[in-house]
């Protein structure tokens, strides 16, 4: 079982510049909202979503408004800044 | 790789740097919260700055341009929006650098010829106008619109909001949001609601960011002063006439006549001929006047700011004048005198 972990304040991780993604969170409204933007979307665009999807429930947290533009990341990538994302968000 | 560094305000030599790397594009550095450049042998090649949720000054040496300068400069102006608790943000810019900016993950507001306004973050426009939608009940007959700052409500304006309710059978105001006036969003906004609360024909709306006031439009990227009125309103009213009266299902805007500002004058008959072309009618009232005075919001400032509060007073709803005896209202009145 993954300890819920709260998100706290807005944060940022990640860049727009290709090959990254940029990941924005803040509070959410009881679920997980995604909104994606990217360069591949109509290819990746619900696989990226996943990924995104995925690492917040691993990470605990389930009550969160993400923006997400993407620059055709790799799936780490995506990964590795959601989480920083969510380390950033969860500091007070 | 390029890095981007904050400038210090304090260090009196960085700020001659970027005024001096601003100068060449005959731009006026007007000391933003936040500035970040990238440098080359410490020398300024590209920046960017942010005043309040506005970004601005994006420029980038030509010899630089097309090696990502401005993404990095970007991410570091949105750290800093984000770590100051600001979630959303506009950019105006010129219509040339439309494609930079949507590379950015920036959301196009709308263009026009001359200036492009962009938002990012968490808000935005769709966001807003379905708000509003959900604010306002299903259309029925004929539907107009006001826009009005009310700083603070006078007989003249609630004259004109009679007037225009004689003309529609329903009623939008739009209350201008951003707190540049000396008279809080807030309570300008609540002596509305309770000076025009039994009337069902009215909403009442909070404007939001997209009724853009000259105050926020920044005029930095237009080379001539004499130009920028025209290039501001065409924003405004082509903002408001595609998108807004048309998700709105807007019939007609009503304005109060201008007999004395000679720039608002100019706004209102530009914002006429666009709302106009676009099939929105338009009705202009004349001011309301009491002894000859045409009443105004800032005639009454000038009567609070002289101590004159019963005359004052005759220019004024009830709910002005209940607000203005209250405890915030005469922390305004001693924010006007003691300027």
């Amino acid at each position: 079982m993954v300890t819920k972990v709260e998100i706290k304040k807005m944060a940022t991780a990640g860049s727009v510049e290709s090959n990254d993604i940029l990941i924005m969170i803040s509070k959410g409204e009881g679920n997980i909202h995604i909104e994606l933007e990217s360069v591949v979307e109509k290819q990746f665009g619900e696989d990226i979503k996943k990924v995104i999807h995925d690492t917040l429930i691993e990470e605990g947290v389930n009550d969160v408004k993400v923006i997400a533009k993407d620059k055709g990341a790799l799936d780490f990538t995506i990964k590795a800044r959601v989480k920083a994302c969510i380390k950033r968000g969860v500091e007070s | 790789m390029f890095f981007s560094d904050e400038i210090n305000k304090s260090n009196d030599k960085e700020i001659k740097e970027i005024r001096d790397f601003l100068n060449k594009y005959d731009v006026i550095y007007d000391n933003p919260d936040k500035t970040f450049v990238i440098r080359d042998s410490g020398k300024i090649i590209a920046t960017g700055s942010a005043s309040g949720n506005i970004l601005k000054y994006f420029f980038s040496d030509e010899e630089y341009q097309g090696q990502g300068t401005m993404s990095i400069i970007y991410n570091s102006l949105l750290n800093y929006l984000i770590e100051s608790n600001i979630p959303s943000f506009f950019v105006f810019t010129t219509s040339c650098n439309k494609l930079i900016f949507e590379s950015l993950g920036l959301t196009e507001v709308y263009s026009t010829d001359r200036v492009a306004l962009f938002e990012g973050g968490f808000y935005n426009y769709s966001k807003w106008i379905k708000e509003v939608k959900s604010s306002i009940k299903d259309k029925e007959g004929k539907r107009g619109a006001m826009v009005v700052n009310c700083n603070p409500m006078t007989l003249g304006h609630k004259y004109v909001i009679e007037k225009a309710l004689e003309n529609v059978d329903e009623l939008l105001v739009f209350v201008v949001e951003e707190d540049q006036s000396i008279f809080p969003f807030i309570d300008r906004f609540n002596i509305l609601k309770n000076e025009l609360s039994n009337n069902d024909k009215i909403t009442l709306i909070k404007g939001g960011p997209y009724i853009i006031s000259q105050g926020t439009f920044p005029t930095y990227f237009i080379k001539r002063k004499d130009e920028m009125l025209d290039i501001y309103t065409k924003l405004d009213g082509s903002i408001f006439a595609d998108k807004i009266a048309k998700d709105l299902e807007i019939d007609i805007r009503f304005f109060g006549s201008e007999p004395t500002d000679v720039v608002t004058l100019a706004y209102n008959n530009s914002m006429k001929e666009i709302l106009r072309s676009r099939g929105i009618e338009v009705k202009i009232f004349e001011r309301k006047s009491l002894d000859d005075i045409v009443i105004s919001a800032s005639w009454v400032r000038k009567l609070i700011k002289e101590d004159r509060m019963e005359e004052a007073f005759g220019y004024l709803p009830n709910s002005t004048i209940e607000f203005l005896k209250s405890d915030k209202g005469s922390d305004v009145i001693k924010k006007i005198q003691g300027e």
